[in-house]
């Protein structure tokens, strides 16, 4: 089964085709249209980081991506429907509609949140566990089968990307903040600065990440000699400690059998060593899932793979009737 | 009129008194640096509007919605940088709408944008948790008393 995958909940535009077999599933293509090459097509234009204009960008990608007119060879589209940005996600959606009605095509309509779950490409065994982080998203959700999903804790205030971003301003470093706050933090001791560790001790599964940053810059404020390596270094481990720690205990609650780690900050090294170590080392085996970097941020092809789970139990959308939904519960 | 807070507690109950002037279709501007206390003082102030989510940073989003007793835009400039970009959100639905109270988070990031606030709050971080929280009716002009610890 060929999936074609459209997104444009947020910042980035995307297109994609997986094709599935079973739980075999393969990337054909997957187009965003941050990527350079692209950029040429719609007048060298690079999009602004909010820039809505995912219109001027959604027709060249599905150009680029070599359907034919007649939509021939895919088997079911799938489209972000939410959460995100109203007139973003309408894009998206639009298009859907209309490809799926123009080519009579089944929909099926995706939460972007189940697309970074399935972002991994490789079979996940249920029960799983999920650490979904991003910029606007820090959750943990378990799996207890495809298209079964409990949130078992989320961020109470800021996403753990956002106070990577936030705290990169802070420190005069640009934006987006995760690469570079880790780049600085590979050359910096964690140990430098004992920033708090939010929300460790409570006995649930929320993140808080707002007071982390607060306290970043309070210490800037008041220790501005400090090295800003030291600084990340220190920051980051505070954020990995949180996540980890968390992450882990909703494992020994659940018994999960495999974890998957995903999301935008799912780039970040320290994390990933992190989580994967405190994996390998727990008394029971489980499998440790995450995306290829390129996968890590929004893309398309995860939405195609949920949407080919979607498909594969006929759960499909009215072309006529789907609307964007700005806060779409996974569950 | 100047508050003086000790604690998140404190700040929410302020955001909470301000919550309570409201009649709807205002369009409150709230303005600090990184660390402020914004999105505490959006939490205190949902709460007292009955919204019963979650009420998270909209940095990322961009714009959140809530349902309480009032509709509550919660948005929030900061990423972005053209006025081109606020028109492309649809906010001619929400702003001034009898059933919607708009709360904007860095409205000042756009240069060139009017937003004619109703109501204008300005936080400072005094210290670890000590904030400084300036309530004033539209851009700054009379001042308003929501009642509670006014400090000046």
């Amino acid at each position: 089964m060929r999936i074609l995958g459209i997104e444009s909940s947020c910042d980035e535009t995307a297109i994609a085709i997986v094709s599935g077999n079973g739980d075999d599933l393969v990337v054909e293509k997957s187009l965003i249209a941050s990527q350079a090459a692209l950029h040429a097509k719609y007048g060298g234009v690079v999009p602004e980081v909010a820039a809505r204009e995912h219109i001027d960008a959604i027709f060249p990608l599905l150009l680029e991506s070599g359907i034919p007119r007649d939509g021939s060879g895919i088997d079911a589209i799938a489209v972000t429907s939410g959460p995100g940005l109203v007139p973003a996600l309408r894009v998206g959606v639009e298009l859907a509609k209309t490809l799926a009605w123009a080519w009579g095509k089944p929909l099926v309509g995706a939460n972007h949140l189940e697309g970074h779950l399935y972002s991994t490409f490789k079979a996940i065994e249920f029960p799983a566990l999920a650490l979904l982080v991003s910029g606007g998203h820090t959750e943990i959700v378990l799996m207890k089968d495809h298209g079964v999903y409990e949130r078992v804790g989320a961020t109470r205030d800021d996403a753990a990307g956002e106070a990577f971003d936030k705290v990169a301003k802070l420190l005069g470093l640009g934006y987006p903040g995760g690469p570079i706050v880790s780049k600085m933090a590979s050359q910096g001791s964690a140990t430098a600065i004992a920033f708090p560790r939010p929300m460790m001790e409570s006995h649930d599964f929320n993140f808080s990440f707002s007071g982390l940053k607060t306290a970043v810059a309070v210490r800037r404020r008041e220790n501005p000699d400090d090295r800003v390596e030291d600084v990340c270094a220190s920051f980051q481990a505070a954020v990995v400690d949180v996540l980890v720690a968390k992450t882990m205990r909703a494992v020994e609650q659940y018994g999960p059998k495999c974890l998957i780690l995903a999301g935008g900050v799912s780039a970040n090294k320290a994390l990933r060593q992190g989580l994967s170590t405190a994996i390998s080392n727990f008394q029971f085996p489980i499998s440790f899932l995450s995306p290829d970097l390129a996968l890590t941020g929004d893309n398309a092809a995860m939405i195609a793979a949920a949407g080919y789970y979607h498909a594969m139990r006929g759960d499909f959308v009215d072309p006529l009737t789907l609307v964007a939904d700005p806060n779409m519960e996974l569950v | 009129m100047k508050y003086a807070s000790h604690s998140t507690i404190e700040t929410q109950a302020i955001a909470a008194q301000l919550a309570a002037t409201l009649r709807g279709g205002e369009t409150i501007a709230l303005i600090g640096d990184l660390g402020a206390g914004k999105t505490t003082f959006a939490q205190g102030f949902c709460a007292a509007l009955g919204v019963t989510a979650t009420v998270t940073s909209p940095t990322f989003a961009i714009m959140n919605v809530y349902e309480g007793r009032f509709r509550v835009v919660h948005l929030d400039l900061y990423r972005l940088k053209s006025a081109r970009e606020i028109a492309a959100l649809g906010l001619e639905e929400y702003l001034g709408q009898p059933d919607t109270v708009a709360l904007i988070e860095w409205p000042e990031a756009v240069d060139g944008v009017q937003w004619n606030a109703n109501v204008t709050v300005r936080l400072s971080a005094e210290g670890e948790s000590e904030r400084t929280i300036d309530i004033s009716y539209g851009d700054g002009g009379d001042t308003i008393s929501a009642g509670g610890e006014a400090s000046s």
